[in-house]
């Protein structure tokens, strides 16, 4: 075996059994730490009555109580001040604070002591690493750097698998794409959206990102990418790129391999469960879909046990070849709380994305609108098309459209062109989904 | 040095400990010292680490026996 194909090759090739022990070792101490020190845990397991000593097998794991995040949310409100009873250390070992992004509601803050931190760091180093990068690499950060966790990690990873880190910090886009192509960047970290994003600007640059820049590799965060957007993006940087799954609250979860075909679950520092959609007490089967309850085995800060993390995924029958015996995920499918009812019909916005991406790359921008006339509910898609596109193809465009739309979700969209620039454009995550029926 | 073909979990291990047991008497010597207390907490950070990536699966090893 090629040791140095693997950031760990003891964890990351060995046994399910022994993995499995691992787990269930770690889960034991994580909820036997939480008892003895967060309060809002205790709470909770008492009431549940929990004894990590009885912790044996994964179904005694399946006893232990799921927690959300708005339980999380409520727990912060209490005292100490930010963190209130989801706090599990003294406030004198905290050394980092993130907030995730608000997107299902009001932020919710997260706190690392410098050891959870490092452990964060070190699995981001399972994540680049498997994907390639080495101490070769100028890998250039396109993030703000705020209090947003995104890239932060990725930062301190790549620095110490030894690469040499680029910050791109507050530079608007083309002073990114000068400053990448100025240093010779050899990878490039951001969320899908920017990635296209900033092709879109070089483009108007009159720059060729094949040519004229040296980026190879490119990470890939902040938002679930559907395979269509990963291709894009690579036909249009001439460039791997890679996926990654990871939250604020947990850490970094889950990653590509050179491979590009699934996504590994880092199972040696969390232990994850995969449940069905409706009931989320039963595990699904290789090949399901279901929703992703994951255990962050390392925090003692901000212990997250038996999150849900509410993440739709599809669990892999797939054994990959890259040698890893982690588990996999073929896709990630969206989140449970960005299901919506459109007119009867289950629906989730990434739909939209998966059939722009995989079949119109003319279209440069989109956004969807719903709202409700009487009691029907309509859907209007937006498109930003392409300059180079003749204004005679757009009826053509638009039918195909409507039509492949139909066919993918079941449901009628009216499309808008509008003028060129006018969509908003992300450098983080996008929202290009707009339910404004419960305004 | 070259890198050895045929890691020993046991040997690592053993190393791990050692750094463990030094770094916690750096603390203590460190007699208020912020440079030596603080140092010596980020080597026992990375001890940690290892011990998640070691000493934790040689222990499943032990229990096996």
């Amino acid at each position: 075996m090629d040791r140095a194909r693997y950031w760990n090759a003891i964890t990351e090739t060995m046994s399910r059994e022994q993995l499995e022990k691992l787990q269930l070792n770690a889960f034991r101490k994580r909820v036997k730490w939480a008892i003895d020190n967060s309060p809002f845990y205790q709470k909770i397991y008492r009431q549940a009555g929990i004894e990590p000593e009885n912790i044996k097998t994964m179904d005694d794991v399946r006893k232990v109580p799921l927690v959300s995040k708005e339980e999380l949310r409520a727990a912060q409100q209490a005292e100490p001040h930010l963190y209130g009873e989801t706090l599990a250390v003294p406030v004198s070992e905290l050394t980092a604070y993130h907030q995730t992004a608000g997107t299902t509601g009001k932020s919710l803050y997260v706190t690392d002591t410098y050891e959870s931190w490092q452990n964060m760091v070190e699995a981001f180093c399972y994540n680049i690493y498997a994907m390639g990068l080495r101490n070769t690499d100028r890998v250039f950060i396109a993030f703000p750097y705020n209090v947003f966790i995104a890239f932060w990690v990725g930062h301190y990873a790549a620095e110490k698998i030894g690469c040499e880190v680029v910050p791109g910090g507050t530079m608007s886009t083309r002073a990114r794409i000068n400053k990448m192509k100025e240093v010779r960047a050899t990878a490039l970290m951001c969320t899908p959206t920017y990635g296209l994003r900033m092709a879109e600007v070089a483009q108007e640059m009159g720059i060729d990102l094949a040519n004229d820049l040296a980026v190879r590799k490119i990470i890939c965060a902040g938002e679930p990418m559907p395979e269509a957007t990963r291709l894009n993006l690579e036909q249009l940087w001439r460039s791997d790129v890679y996926d990654h799954i990871g939250t604020a609250e947990v850490g970094p979860w889950g990653y590509m391999c050179e491979q590009k075909k699934g996504l590994h679950l880092l199972e040696s520092m969390f232990l994850f469960e995969f449940l069905d959609l409706e009931t989320t007490s039963k595990p699904i089967q290789l090949g399901e879909v279901g929703v992703t309850v994951i255990t962050t085995l390392f925090k003692r800060s901000f212990p997250t046990i038996r999150y849900n993390l509410k993440d739709i995924v599809q669990l892999s029958a797939r054994k990959c070849p890259c040698g890893r015996t982690f588990r996999m995920i073929d896709s990630i499918r969206g989140r449970t709380d960005n299901l919506t009812k459109i007119r009867g019909v289950l629906f989730t916005p990434l739909s939209i994305e998966e059939v722009i991406r995989d079949n119109f790359p003319q279209i440069v921008e989109f956004e969807t609108v719903v709202t409700t006339a009487g009691t029907q509910d309509n859907l209007l898609l937006k498109i930003e098309l392409n300059p180079s596109v003749n204004p005679q193809d757009f009826s053509s465009i638009e039918n195909r459209l409507v039509e492949t739309l139909k066919f993918k979700t079941n449901l009628t969209f009216a499309v808008e062109f509008v003028p060129q620039q006018t969509l908003p454009r992300y450098e983080y995550k996008s929202a290009r989904f707009k339910d404004l029926r419960r305004e | 040095m070259e890198p050895e073909n045929n890691y020993s979990l046991e040997a690592i291990d053993k190393q791990i400990k050692n750094i463990v047991v030094a770094a916690e008497e750096l603390k203590r010597l460190s007699s208020g010292v912020p440079a030596i207390d603080k140092n010596a907490e980020a080597i026992l950070t990375f001890a940690h680490i290892l011990e998640n990536d070691v000493s934790d699966i040689l222990e499943l090893d032990e229990e096996r026996r």
